[in-house]
């Protein structure tokens, strides 16, 4: 019996549940790894190349999958606190308005930060 | 020739360690026993300590925190502080303590927000999270900051027993006036590794919390923020557009510090590892420690291959090293899905048949 079934056999429905979570995640990273991949041939090799090679239809750009570094312990304002916060807006897809950051410096260039798409928040 | 300031979002101080709450999700450490060990600082040193940090680095803001940060009466001195440096204020409270009177005097500081947490839409799902006697308490304080015209934004905690109820938390929220609402998943670090097997969120259980929010974004136009990361090899961020998401801002231009009790500087709230001693050293200098500069440096083992590894950090790095160690300090959030030591283990607790021994509790009893 493997440790997914229960005594009768059967799996409950949390062990179910744990299984696809399981498995969409590892199917996840795997997509994020050949979106990244495809990127890159993207800028080499041109779309079909692309879908030949990686059977895979849109890949996105890498930007568009993660979010923002920002703080965990409460939303960032709606509107920037202070005057010097005003937004800053970069062309660039994003599902949420632009962060206000205009007056913060980027921490030390030896971090290679990740770069921040311009977004507002709450918290 | 003049020496410019080192700029960083936030400062979040820990004003005491006291809290007259007792949540089972607290993550800091010293709740362990209510704080009694590691109390505060009078308070002429902790203006002292404040001044010299906000003078040597240039904060965007300081978080007022705790414990719960209203158990200080001195609070409205560290405001004043904050104030005479012209940087920006915000508080989190559980609302309990919170007194007309302390509502009165607060609403001329004009803090950016005092954020409340609700993690239950009843009383009894908010107190199994809290412990007994303090959902009306919570309510009252948030209804006499907003009768003072105080900002008022809520956060829940999403857990094991909450996730599915969400819908139903943020709609209480809304009708106590509160739409703006900071999603903090249960993130197991400090005292709250010992409730992970109870409270812990599968990804199940986080796509349907963000189902319901979605749907309060979009149709009633809350502004719902999940603050803590959520992954993006865990949710797909873009199937919830009117939620908005973060990612760990440690070694970048949004860090929010923290700076303990006794005053200690550390990485975040969640973070135990000490930077530096804010007595004896310079702000400036501790921002950009080692521990700060290289802190994204440290891969998890599943997230090597990943292209996000940079960004991501694998998610939560203080949960991380709390419940799995610091070696390969994955998010619990994502290793309880992929790492098959640790999902035995939770499952085994989960059955009761042996419990889980996290990271920072081993290395505790070891000591
Ligand atoms: S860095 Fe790790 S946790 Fe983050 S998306 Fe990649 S594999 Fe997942
Ligand atoms: S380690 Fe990063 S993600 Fe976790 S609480 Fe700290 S700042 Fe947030």
């Amino acid at each position: 019996m493997s440790e997914q079934d229960s005594d009768d056999g059967r799996k409950s429905p949390d062990e179910d549940s744990e299984r696809a979570d399981h498995d969409a995640i590892l199917a996840r990273r795997k997509w994020l790894i050949a979106s990244a991949l495809a990127g890159v041939a993207l800028a080499t090799e041109g779309c079909d190349r692309v879908k030949s090679v990686l059977g895979i239809d849109q890949p996105p750009p890498p930007e568009q999958v993660t979010a923002d570094p920002m703080p965990c312990l409460s939303q960032v304002p709606e509107t920037p606190p202070q005057p010097c916060l005003s937004p800053m807006i970069a062309p660039q897809p994003c599902l949420a308005p632009p962060i206000p950051r205009a007056c913060l410096s980027i921490a030390p260039q030896r971090l290679d930060p990740p770069r921040p798409p311009p977004r507002r928040r709450p918290r | 020739m003049a020496h410019s300031r080192p700029k960083r979002y936030a400062l979040a101080i820990e004003l005491t360690s006291y809290c007259n709450q007792k949540c089972g999700y607290c993550y800091n450490d010293f709740r362990e026993d209510g704080g009694k060990s590691l109390g505060s600082l009078p308070t002429e040193e902790l203006l002292a300590l404040v001044d010299r940090a906000l003078t040597e680095v240039e904060f965007d803001h300081v978080t007022l925190t705790g414990g719960e940060p209203f158990a200080r009466a001195d609070i409205f001195d560290v405001m004043d502080v904050a104030k005479r440096h012209g940087v920006g204020i915000q508080i989190i409270s559980n609302g309990g303590l919170i007194t007309e009177a302390m509502a009165t005097r607060l609403a001329p500081y004009k803090p950016s927000f005092v954020q409340v947490t609700l993690d239950g839409a009843t009383k009894e799902q908010h107190e199994a999270h809290v412990g007994e006697g303090h959902y009306d308490k919570t309510l009252r304080g948030i209804s006499l900051l907003k009768m003072q015209g105080v900002t008022v934004v809520g956060c829940t905690v999403i857990s094991r027993k909450n996730a599915k109820e969400l819908g139903a938390i943020l709609d209480q929220f809304r009708r106590l006036g509160v739409t703006s609402v900071a999603l903090s998943r249960f993130s197991p670090a400090g005292y709250a590794t010992r409730n992970v097997a109870e409270l812990l969120p599968s990804r199940s259980d986080m796509i349907e919390a963000l189902s319901q929010a979605e749907v309060r974004g979009r149709d009633h136009k809350m502004q719902v923020q999940v603050t803590m990361p959520m992954p993006p090899c865990v949710i797909e961020h873009s199937d919830f557009p009117n939620v908005r998401f973060g990612g760990c801002p440690i070694g970048t231009e949004m860090q929010e510090f923290a700076l303990g009790p006794k005053g200690e500087l550390r990485n975040c709230t969640l973070h135990t590892e000490v930077i530096g001693d804010g007595h004896t050293q310079s702000f400036a200098e501790l921002v950009e420690a080692p521990a700060v500069m290289h802190y994204r440096d440290v891969t998890p083992e599943f997230c090597a291959p990943c292209p996000h590894k940079r960004t991501c950090v694998g998610g939560c790095g203080a949960a991380g090293v709390a419940v799995m160690g610091k070696s390969n300090p994955l998010d619990p959030f994502v290793a309880q899905h992929v790492d098959d030591g640790f999902r035995a283990a939770l499952k085994e607790a989960r059955r009761g048949e042996a419990a889980l021994v996290p990271a920072n509790r081993l290395r505790r009893a070891s000591v």
